[in-house]
């Protein structure tokens, strides 16, 4: 019997196979989930489908394989206890008015290194708790994203959660226009389409655990849209373009981003890790991995 | 030009400006009993569903109190008692209403749909749902927009966007106050729709398609069952249908509404 040895192209291929089913899997490892510490792994590796692959089964994961961070300071970022006591690790995210702007913005981000979905369904999960001492005021704080990778065009992301004053909104935007100036009728921001979806009146030291089902799409009449909020459906949408002709794709992002000037002089909050999923995952799944589990809460009050 | 050629003019001028104006004067609003069926179209089983009643909230104001009975007979394929205001059918264009609701403490919750407030279309293809219904399923209030840009011999319910807005647990005993600012659009990428319940900003769309081609918009409140009741009867209290032009602000749709209490200037989110 002979043995084949395989090659490297074989390999590679081997790699990007597994990398690609990942992707489409449920819960997605090798692009999200938790890690275990902040230090960089020890162990760098060169190729992102080696990367992949090893995130997919390792067991002590290390923020630099799967995340980025986006802060004027490192240490703006920390992981700690969840404040809950629930024994979970978190993510706290802190920022300064007096922090360097990053690309523009007062941020401390976490988005995810690998994962970017242009067209079809990808699940996502993401959690936001507001701690005791959050100030609550009449300008906006995104605390998580689902954004676009931009073309020429710098628009806003399709979804997005935003802490405005004591009200807890989601917001969207989306336009079916061509993305590089190209036709007769391009997309601006002017012509982005916008909604603002109130979604609860914030309580602190409670986990918001969001669940989105997203079937990406910026053609006319294909697209779909759910959100879940601590187990209850938020918003639903259906035949409604939701994105932009986006570049790499569209990508998770949680954490502190304050638009325009900085009207408090200081923001702290603590977000879960952001998990992914593939077509075939369920709500079950994607809840799971949440600080809110499965359980579900009360319907939120959206007014007074 | 004669005498009552002249005055047929003015009052037509005096109707489009009423359209235009603010709170609108000529179309909807607070009538008496004897002049309801100049004002309003009533859907239902049975002309004693609908009832004028006090304020259950105690304001002393009339209001209307809607019933339906499980034994009803079905109007237009659906139980129900609802009113809408007549000569109002706004095709394009801007227009604020304002509709308010009470729910009384004697409501039993059923995971089965009753739409309490509407802005229905009245002549789109059929079986194509209402752009904008507001509707109690089992404990929760929810707002149900629905859309679609193709021509109406394509557009069907099935290829229609529909969105579902969650606003929260429903509280008995208490007024609901929607006021609704449309840019209604049937054309892609066009339209805009706000709304506030209670003076909360809750839904905001700009640029974004709210109707279908050749729809004509006509508030509604009351009961409507698109399906099954689940339940042996339902009541329901509303205020008047309001209606604003243009240049109509919320604060003056709140001033005009049970809510007027409680929602003012100092507390509308913009």
């Amino acid at each position: 019997m002979h043995s084949i040895k395989p090659t490297a192209p074989i390999l590679l291929g081997m790699l990007l196979g597994a990398a690609a089913t990942s992707a489409v899997a449920q819960i997605d490892l090798a692009r999200s989930g938790k890690v275990d510490t902040l230090s960089p792994n020890p162990k760098p590796l060169t190729y992102v489908s080696q990367n992949l692959s090893r995130n997919a089964t390792s067991t002590y994961r290390y923020f630099d394989d799967l995340y980025v961070l986006s802060s004027a300071n490192p240490a703006r970022l920390a992981l700690v206890p969840d404040p809950l006591g629930s024994g979970r690790k978190v993510f706290r995210e802190t920022l300064y008015k007096t922090d360097p702007l990053v690309t523009g913005g007062s941020r401390t981000e976490v988005s995810l290194k690998y994962e970017y979905v242009i067209e079809g369904v990808r699940w996502y999960a993401m959690s936001v708790l507001f701690p005791s001492d959050w100030i609550f005021h009449a300008s906006p704080t995104v605390v998580a994203q689902l954004h676009t990778s931009q073309k020429t065009l710098a628009v806003p992301p399709p979804v997005s959660f935003v802490a405005n004053g004591n009200d807890l909104n989601i917001e969207l935007h989306y336009n079916y226009r061509d993305m590089n100036g190209a036709g007769g009728d391009p997309a601006t921001r002017a012509n982005t389409g916008e909604q603002l979806v109130r979604a609860a009146k914030i309580q602190t030291n409670k986990w918001y655990c969001f669940v989105v089902q997203a079937n990406w799409s910026y053609k006319p009449g294909v697209g779909s849209l759910k959100i879940w909020m601590n187990g209850n459906v938020a918003y639903d949408a259906r035949n409604a373009y939701n994105a932009y002709q986006t570049w790499l794709g569209n990508y998770p992002k949680v954490g502190l981003y304050l638009p325009g000037t900085m009207q408090v002089p200081s923001r702290t909050i603590y977000t879960d890790f952001i998990t992914v999923g593939g077509p075939a995952s369920t709500y079950e799944q994607m809840a799971a991995a949440t600080p809110c589990g499965t359980t579900v809460s009360a319907t939120p009050a959206v007014i007074k | 030009m004669n005498f009552n050629r002249k005055l047929c003019m003015a009052a037509g001028l005096l109707a489009v400006g009423a359209a235009q104006a603010q709170i609108d004067t000529a179309i909807g609003g607070t009538v008496d009993i004897s002049a309801f069926n100049k004002r309003y179209g009533l859907s239902s089983a049975n002309i004693s569903n609908l009832a004028y009643v006090l304020d259950p909230a105690g304001s002393g104001r009339t209001v209307l109190r809607t019933t339906v009975n499980s034994t009803d007979a079905n109007v237009g394929a659906v139980k129900r008692t609802d009113f809408y205001p007549l000569n109002e059918s706004r095709t394009t264009g801007l227009r604020w209403y304002g509709i308010s609701v009470y729910i009384p403490s004697s409501w039993v919750s059923h995971p089965n749909p009753t739409v309490i407030a509407q802005i229905d279309t009245g002549t789109t293809a059929t079986n194509l749902a209402a752009p904008l219904s507001l509707l109690v399923r089992g404990n929760a209030l929810e707002l149900d927009l629905n859309s679609n840009y193709l021509a109406t011999t394509s557009a069907t319910a099935n290829n229609s966007a529909s969105e579902i807005i969650k606003l929260g647990p429903v509280v008995t005993n208490r007024w609901y106050c929607l006021v609704v600012r449309s840019d209604w659009q049937p054309t892609l990428g066009a339209g805009g729709l706000t709304m506030w319940m209670n003076g909360e900003k809750v839904y905001n769309a700009v640029n974004s398609t709210n109707s279908y081609i050749g729809a004509a918009h006509v508030p509604r409140t009351g009961l409507m069952f698109p399906g099954l009741m689940g339940v042996t009867q339902r009541t329901l209290y509303t205020d008047f249908i309001r209606l604003g032009g243009a240049t109509t602000t919320a604060l003056q749709m709140y001033q005009a509404s049970p809510c007027a209490t409680f929602v003012n200037g100092s507390n509308i989110q913009w």
